[in-house]
C-alpha cells in the first residue's frame, strides 16, 4: 500500500501545524519521519490515520482519496509512545481486541498466539499490561497493531519512554518485523539516529515543512539545506566564500585560510555555508585541507574522543579515535580534511523571510 | 508525636467512646449482652421495612443522581461553552449548601401551593395541584438529585478529563466503531470514577436526614428520621426506644461503614495516572446562531430545561419567597422577613428569638472551625507523611466518623455525656463538639491533599541554607498551605453553618441555628421568615463557595 500526503495544510486556530506537505511512503518501505517537538509529524501521522482532516489537500492510498473513510475503516496500525494498551484487558484480549472487527481467515487464537511469536511475548497471554515491563508492554502494542493485519503501520515515537539499551534492541526487533511483513511503515520520531538506523528514507521536518526526504546516507552526507545540517548528527558549519570553481571542485576562503571543496553548487564571489564532519577530520596528518588550532576541550565516549577545538576562524568539533596517541587540552594541532569531505550546503531557492526562525533545531 | 495525641484525644473522647456506649446500649438487656434488640429490628415487619426503604431511596437517588450527572459530566468533558468554568466551579455548592434551604426550595417550588403547581393550574385551569411531587418518594429522590448530581459530575469529569484519547484511539484504528470504542474503552475506563461517585452519593443518601424529613413529610421514615423520632419522643418509661434505636444505629452503623469502605476502596483505584496525558481536545457546544435551534440540540435543550427546573428553581423560589408577603389585602413585596429574623424578640414557633438563631449558628460554626481546623491540620500532616502502612491505619480511623451519621453521633451523645460529672448535654458545648467532630473528617479529607502537595524537598532546601525547623515551617511551609488553610476552615465553617441534624436532637430552648429555625418553621408551614434566613445562609454560603473557589484548588480534590 502506498501512502501520500498531498499538498496538505492543517491549521489549529492560529498555528500552522502543516504547510503545504507532500510526503509519499512507498510500499513496503519503512520511511521515518524526523524531526523536533512540534514539526508537525504526529501531525502528520494523525491525518493518515484519520484522526485529523486537512484544510486543504489530499490523504492518498494507492492513489485513492482517503479522507471519507473513517479512521476503523482505514486498515491501518498504530503504536503510541504510551503504548495506549486498554489496562482493564490482559494481553490475549489487547491483542484480540482488533480481530473483533476484522474478517480474517485464521481464528482469533491462532492469530493472537502468531502475533506473540512474532514479538517474542509467546505465553504472556493472560498477564494485565500493569504486569509488564515497559519494553514488554511495547511489544504488546506492536502485536495488537498488527493482529488485524493492517496495511499501513503508524508508529508515533515507539521508544521514546524506553530507555537507551532497549531502545536500540528494539528498533532492531521493529525492523525486522516490518522486512518480514514488508508492510508500509511511518516511523515518527524526534531522535535522529534512531531515524537513519531504522529507515529506508527519512523525512526531516521542521516547522510544518518537509526539509528533505532521502535515504540515511543522502540525508547525512548531502543535507538539502542548512536545517538538516543541524539536525542531523554533528557537524561543522563554516562561513565561506567561492573564490574559483574548476571542475569537480571548489577553491573557497574561510576567514584567513582557504580550502577546497566538492562542488555541489556556488559561483565565484558567493556566501556559502560549508559542512564538515566531525569524523572526517584527521588530526597531525598530511591532507588536502589543513587548518591549525589549539585543543579546548575533551570529550571521552568510550569509543570515541571529542574534541572541540579552537581555529582562527572558529571552534570545530572533531571526532577522534580513542586510542590514538592521547592529546591535551592546549595542544597545537593540525586539522587535516579531504576535499571530498567539504560540502558546500545548498542555499533555498527562494527568500524566505522566516529563515531565521528555523534555525535552532531544539525550537519546542 | 505529643501533638499527634490531641486529635487522637478528640476523636477518642467525643466520638469513638460515645458510639461504642451507644452500641453497648444496642447490646445489652439488664446489664448483659444480649441480640434481643438488634433481633426484634430485624425481625419486626415495621423496622424491616424502614432499613429496605432507606436503602431503596438510597438506590432510586443515586440512579437520579447519575441520570441528571452524566449529560453535564459528558459535556463538560467536550465541549467548550460560555460560563463553562463557571458551571463546572458550581459542582461545588452541594458540599457548602444547607441541606434544608434545598427542602426549603422544594416544598416552594414543588409544594401543593408551591409555584410550579400554581403556574400549570393557571396555564390549564385546573382546580386541583397536578403534581404531587412534595411529601412523595418522587420529592426525595428529586431532591437528593439536586444535592448529589453534581458529585456524579465531579468525579465522571474527572475521570473522563484524565483519560487519555489515545486509548480510545487505538481502539478506533484497531476496527470499532464510535459505539464499540464507547462500550469497550471509554466506559470501562470511567467507570472507577463513575462508581466512586455513585458510592458516595449512595451513603449521602443513606444517611441523609433533613431532606427526608422535610421533603419526606413524615410519611416516609429512613433508619435516621426513625431513630430521630425515637428519641425525640420521650413519652417512654422503659427507654424501650432508646434500646431500638441504639440497636438501630449499630445496623446502620454497620450498613454506612461496609458502603463507606467499599467507597474508599472503589476511589483508591482509580487515581491511576497517565504519565504522557494527552488532554483531550473539546469543540464548541454550538458552531454558531444558527446550531442552538437545530433539531439535534433538542436533547440538550429538554436536559437545560430539567435542570433550571431542578437546581436553579428551589434557589430562585427562596429567594422570591423572601421578599413576598400575603396579606389579607393580597400579596405584595416586602422586606419583613427579614427585619424579622433580625429582632431579638421571642418567636413561639421557635421556642426562641430568630436573632438568637442567627447569632448561634455564627458562633457554633466559629467555635467548632477553631476546634476542628488545628486539630484536622496535625491529623492530616500525619496522614501526609505516613508511610503506606501507618496512613491506611489513619485513614481508617477517619473513617468510621465520616460513615456516622450527625444522628447517630447526636444520640451517642445524648446518651453518653447526660449525667453528671459529664452534663454537657443541653449546653453550647454539646452542640459545639457534634458540630466539631462532624466536620473533622472533612477538615481532614480537605488538608491531605493541600500538605501532599507540599513538596518535603522545598523545606529540606531551606533548611539546608540554614533556616532553622521553625523558621523553615513560619517562612517556608505556612505561606505554601496558607491559602490552602483558609479553604479548608472556610469548608469547615460551611459545613458547620448547614448542620441540621445533629443540633436538632441536642437544641434546647436558647440553642436553636438557622437550619434548625427553618425546619421548625418549615414543618409549621410557615413561609416567608424561613426563606429570609435560608437567603442568609445561602448568601454564606456562596461567599463560602467564592473563597473555595478561589483558593480552594486542592481543598475538594478528594471529595
Amino acid at each position: 500500500m502506498r501512502v501520500r500526503l498531498h499538498n496538505v495544510t492543517k491549521r489549529f486556530g492560529p498555528t500552522v501545524a502543516l504547510e503545504d506537505v507532500t510526503l509519499a511512503v512507498n510500499a513496503g518501505e519503512l520511511m521515518a519521519l524526523v524531526g523536533p517537538s512540534g514539526c508537525g509529524k504526529t501531525t502528520s501521522l494523525r491525518l493518515i490515520a484519520g484522526f485529523e482532516d486537512p484544510d486543504a489537500g489530499d490523504v492518498l492510498f494507492n492513489g485513492r482519496s482517503v479522507l471519507a473513510v473513517p479512521p476503523e475503516q482505514r486498515g491501518v496500525g498504530l503504536v503510541f509512545q504510551s503504548y495506549a494498551l486498554f489496562p482493564h484487558m490482559n494481553v490475549f484480549k489487547n491483542v484480540a481486541y482488533g480481530l473483533k472487527f476484522a474478517k480474517l481467515s485464521s481464528s482469533p487464537k491462532e492469530r493472537v498466539r502468531e502475533l506473540l511469536e512474532l514479538v517474542d511475548l509467546t505465553g504472556l497471554e493472560h498477564r494485565m499490561p500493569s504486569e509488564l515491563s515497559a519494553g514488554q508492554q511495547q511489544r504488546v502494542a506492536l502485536a495488537r497493531a498488527l493482529a488485524p493485519k493492517p496495511k499501513i503501520l503508524l508508529l508515533d515515537e515507539p521508544l521514546s519512554a524506553l530507555d537507551a539499551k532497549l531502545r536500540e534492541r528494539l528498533r532492531i526487533e521493529i525492523k525486522r518485523i516490518q522486512r518480514t511483513l514488508k508492510i508500509t511503515t511511518l516511523y515518527v520520531t524526534h531522535d535522529q539516529e534512531e531515524a537513519l538506523a531504522v529507515a529506508d528514507r527519512v523525512a526531516v521536518m521542521s516547522v510544518g515543512r518537509i526539509e528533505q526526504i532521502g535515504s540515511p546516507r543522502e540525508v547525512y552526507h548531502t543535507p538539502a539545506t542548512e536545517f538538516v545540517v543541524r539536525f542531523i548528527g554533528r557537524g561543522n558549519l563554516l562561513d565561506a566564500q567561492v573564490v574559483r570553481c574548476d571542475g569537480e571542485s571548489a577553491q573557497l576562503s574561510i576567514g584567513n585560510s582557504s580550502i577546497r571543496a566538492r562542488l555541489v553548487g556556488g559561483e565565484v564571489g558567493q556566501p556559502v555555508t560549508v559542512l564538515v564532519r566531525p569524523e572526517s577530520i584527521r588530526l597531525n596528518q598530511p591532507a588536502e585541507n589543513v587548518l591549525k588550532g589549539v585543543i579546548r576541550g575533551l570529550e571521552f565516549a568510550g569509543d570515541a574522543l571529542w574534541l572541540h577545538i579552537e581555529t582562527a576562524d572558529g571552534v570545530l568539533t572533531v571526532k577522534a579515535n580513542a586510542h590514538d596517541n592521547v592529546p591535551r587540552e592546549g595542544d597545537v594541532v593540525q586539522l587535516g580534511f579531504a576535499t571530498a569531505a567539504v560540502y558546500i550546503v545548498p542555499r533555498r531557492l527562494s527568500a524566505e523571510p522566516e529563515t531565521t526562525g528555523r534555525r535552532s533545531p531544539s525550537k519546542q | 508525636m505529643p501533638l499527634l495525641a490531641l486529635p487522637l484525644l478528640f476523636l477518642v473522647i467525643f466520638f469513638y467512646a460515645p458510639i461504642v456506649n451507644l452500641l453497648r446500649e444496642g447490646l445489652t438487656s439488664d446489664g448483659t449482652f444480649s441480640l434481643a434488640f438488634v433481633q426484634k429490628i430485624l425481625t419486626d415487619d415495621y423496622f424491616q421495612h424502614v432499613i429496605l426503604f432507606t436503602l431503596w431511596q438510597a438506590l432510586l437517588s443515586t440512579l437520579a443522581s447519575i441520570v441528571l450527572g452524566l449529560p453535564l459530566a459528558y459535556i463538560l468533558t467536550h465541549y467548550e461553552f460560555p460560563f463553562k468554568r463557571v458551571i463546572r466551579s458550581l459542582t461545588i455548592v452541594p458540599f457548602v449548601l444547607p441541606a434544608i434551604t434545598v427542602a426549603l426550595g422544594f416544598a416552594l417550588l414543588f409544594g401543593r401551593n408551591g409555584y410550579l403547581n400554581q403556574f400549570v393550574m393557571g396555564l390549564f385551569g385546573l382546580s386541583e395541584p397536578p403534581l404531587p411531587i412534595m411529601y412523595s418518594l418522587t420529592g426525595i429522590v428529586l431532591a437528593h438529585a439536586f444535592y448529589n448530581a453534581p458529585i456524579i459530575v465531579r468525579t465522571v469529569h474527572a475521570a473522563w478529563e484524565r483519560l487519555d484519547p489515545r486509548y480510545e484511539e487505538s481502539a478506533r484504528v484497531l476496527g470499532a466503531s464510535r459505539l464499540f470504542v464507547f462500550k469497550d474503552v471509554t466506559l470501562p475506563m470511567i467507570l472507577p470514577g463513575l462508581l466512586s461517585g455513585a458510592a458516595l452519593v449512595f451513603i449521602f443518601c443513606f444517611l441523609s436526614f433533613p431532606i427526608v424529613l422535610s421533603v419526606g413529610g413524615g410519611r416516609f421514615s429512613t433508619i435516621e428520621v426513625e431513630i430521630y423520632t425515637r428519641v425525640i419522643s420521650r413519652l417512654d418509661p422503659q427507654f424501650l426506644n432508646y434500646k431500638l434505636g441504639a440497636a438501630l444505629a449499630l445496623i446502620g452503623l454497620g450498613l454506612s461503614l461496609g458502603m463507606t469502605y467499599i467507597y474508599l476502596r472503589v476511589q483508591g483505584r482509580f487515581s491511576r495516572q497517565t504519565e504522557h496525558l494527552r488532554p483531550r481536545l473539546t469543540v464548541p457546544l454550538f458552531t454558531g446562531i444558527r446550531d442552538v435551534v437545530r433539531p439535534t440540540k433538542l436533547l440538550l435543550w429538554l436536559y437545560v430545561l430539567v435542570s433550571l427546573l431542578i437546581f436553579v428553581g428551589p434557589m430562585l423560589a427562596i429567594i422570591a419567597d423572601s421578599f413576598w408577603e400575603e396579606t389579607s389585602a393580597g400579596s405584595r413585596w416586602t422586606l419583613r422577613w427579614y427585619s424579622y429574623i433580625f429582632t431579638p424578640d421571642y418567636e413561639a414557633l421557635l421556642g426562641d428569638a430568630p436573632l438568637q438563631a442567627v447569632l448561634n449558628s455564627l458562633g457554633f460554626g466559629l467555635s467548632a472551625t477553631l476546634i476542628a481546623l488545628p486539630l484536622g491540620l496535625i491529623f492530616a500532616s500525619i496522614i501526609a507523611r505516613a508511610r503506606w502502612q501507618g496512613r491506611r491505619l489513619f485513614d481508617t480511623l477517619l473513617m468510621a466518623p465520616l460513615a456516622t451519621s450527625s444522628i447517630v453521633l447526636a444520640f451517642a451523645l445524648l446518651r453518653t455525656f447526660n449525667a453528671s460529672p459529664f452534663q454537657v448535654v443541653g449546653t453550647a458545648t454539646a452542640v459545639v463538639i457534634a458540630h466539631a467532630v462532624i466536620i473533622f473528617p472533612f477538615v481532614v479529607r480537605a488538608l491531605v491533599p493541600v500538605l501532599e502537595n507540599l513538596d518535603r524537598k522545598i523545606v529540606e532546601s531551606a533548611r539546608s541554607l540554614g533556616a532553622s525547623r521553625a523558621r523553615a515551617l513560619r517562612e517556608i511551609e505556612l505561606p505554601l498551605v496558607a491559602t490552602g488553610l483558609v479553604a479548608g476552615a472556610v469548608f469547615a465553617f460551611a459545613l458547620s453553618l448547614g448542620e441540621m441534624s445533629a443540633t436538632l436532637m441536642l437544641a434546647r430552648p436558647g440553642l436553636n441555628t438557622m437550619p434548625v429555625a427553618v425546619y421548625r418553621f418549615l414543618s409549621q408551614h410557615s413561609l416567608g421568615a424561613p426563606s429570609a434566613m435560608s437567603v442568609v445562609m445561602i448568601a454564606i454560603s456562596a461567599l463560602a463557595f467564592l473563597c473555595l473557589e478561589r483558593w480552594g484548588g486542592r481543598v475538594l480534590q478528594r471529595f
